[in-house]
């Protein structure tokens, strides 16, 4: 079977491209899925940090496209034993020397190989935004509760969907349930109010993903973190399993027992 | 779903109104290209118009430019106080 290139975007840096598609890309890969990740912000090189692999990188993406290397030996693959694997962006090449349609046969071809081939975009709207979009199937575009953040999301919708990419998802990273709930931030309600888009997850704030990133650990591996819950149901969501967008709050299966024995406020998320 | 997008925005002090308030103004006025002095102007030709057929002293429940199927699409309705014995031009 077939599988399917996703890009992950937004407009706006630094609401949570890489941190999401480092996570949902372990998440697929922890649920039996073939994933590949591919960083695709040349010069700014992240996702491999992210992930804990820089100190394995040989190759890089502008290699594979150039045709110096082979896709395989660009790969990076996770050191826990899932077939996860990751195809580093290129350091001290600039966006010039990458092309969308050398993208977009890369990821046809790693389509025959993989389930899920995941795209971090770099910020921005311009030829470094195209060519990662090129190749999708499917968009997910993260943002922020702030204004800023989903007015660059707005044109980034806009975008996907003039260049085919229709119905793209929303991911609402950085959410504080509490502030949600004060009134001080906008919650789900707001923001789908606003961008009419569906909403496949929310991942809250949270301390310990900040503490993975510096251990170069995705927080998904992380059985208490909240977001790292999050960023689980969202996987089981493109998986299709039928988690309904309001349980998006943890009621059932195992990370919410986990959170509940921790003591995390099931409800808070729920008013989000 | 869409249900929750007929609603007005909240009218309230919370600052996430103000959040909703002024991205709702900058998200029309990206998606249509039109200042919102423009847009604004719009209003009242429209409801000038309106109202020479029928009561609409309430104005406008809602006018905005709403992203529908992927493309922009300008949603306007507004509550009619009671209907005219006969709709004639005045
Ligand atoms: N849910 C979250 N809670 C706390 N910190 C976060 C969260 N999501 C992202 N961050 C932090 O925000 C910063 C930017 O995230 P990153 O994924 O690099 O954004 P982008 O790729 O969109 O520029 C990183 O330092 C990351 O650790
Ligand atoms: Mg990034």
């Amino acid at each position: 079977m077939k599988g399917t290139t996703i890009v992950i975007t937004s407009g706006k840096g630094g609401v949570g491209k890489t941190t999401t598609t480092a996570n949902l890309g372990t998440a697929l890969a922890m649920r039996g899925h073939r994933v590949v990740v591919i960083d695709t912000d040349m010069g700014l090189r992240n996702l491999d940090v992210i992930m804990g692999m820089e100190s394995r990188v040989v190759y890089d993406l502008v290699d594979v496209v150039e045709g110096k290397c082979k896709a395989h030996q660009a790969m990076v693959r996770d050191r826990h034993r899932f077939e996860l694997y990751l195809i580093p962006a290129a350091q001290s090449r600039d966006k010039n020397s990458l092309h969308a349609e050398q993208l977009q046969a890369l990821c046809g071809e790693l389509e025959n190989e993989f389930d899920y081939v995941i795209v971090d975009s770099p910020a921005g709207i311009d030829q470094g935004f195209r060519i990662a979009i090129s190749p999708a199937r499917e968009a997910i575009v993260v943002v922020n509760p702030e204004v800023a953040a989903i007015r660059d999301a707005d044109k980034v919708i806009g975008l996907l969907e003039a260049s085919g990419l229709r119905r793209p998802k929303l991911i609402i990273n950085r959410v504080s349930p509490e502030m949600v709930r004060r009134g001080d931030m906008m919650g789900q309600d707001d923001i789908v109010s606003l961008l009419s888009v569906e909403v496949l997850g929310m991942v809250p704030m949270d301390e310990r993903l900040i503490i993975a990133a510096n251990r170069g650990v995705p927080v998904v591996y992380d059985r208490k973190s909240a977001a790292g819950a999050a960023f689980h149901k969202i996987a089981a969501c493109m998986d299709g399993d039928e988690v309904p967008i309001a349980a998006i709050d943890g009621r059932s299966g195992l990370m919410d027992r986990v959170k509940g024995l921790i003591g995390i406020d099931r409800s808070a998320f729920s008013h989000v | 779903m869409f249900d929750v997008m007929r609603r007005p925005a909240v009218r309230d002090n919370h600052p996430k109104s103000d959040a909703r308030r002024r991205l709702h103004n900058a998200l029309t006025q990206d998606r249509v290209d039109l200042a919102p002095e423009a847009m604004e102007t719009l209003r009242r030709e429209l409801l000038a118009v309106i109202s020479r057929y029928m009561d609409v002293t309430e104005g406008f429940h809602e006018f905005e430019v709403r992203r529908v199927d992927g493309l922009p699409m300008l949603v306007s309705s507004l509550r009619v106080r009671e209907l005219q014995q006969e709709i004639t031009l005045r």
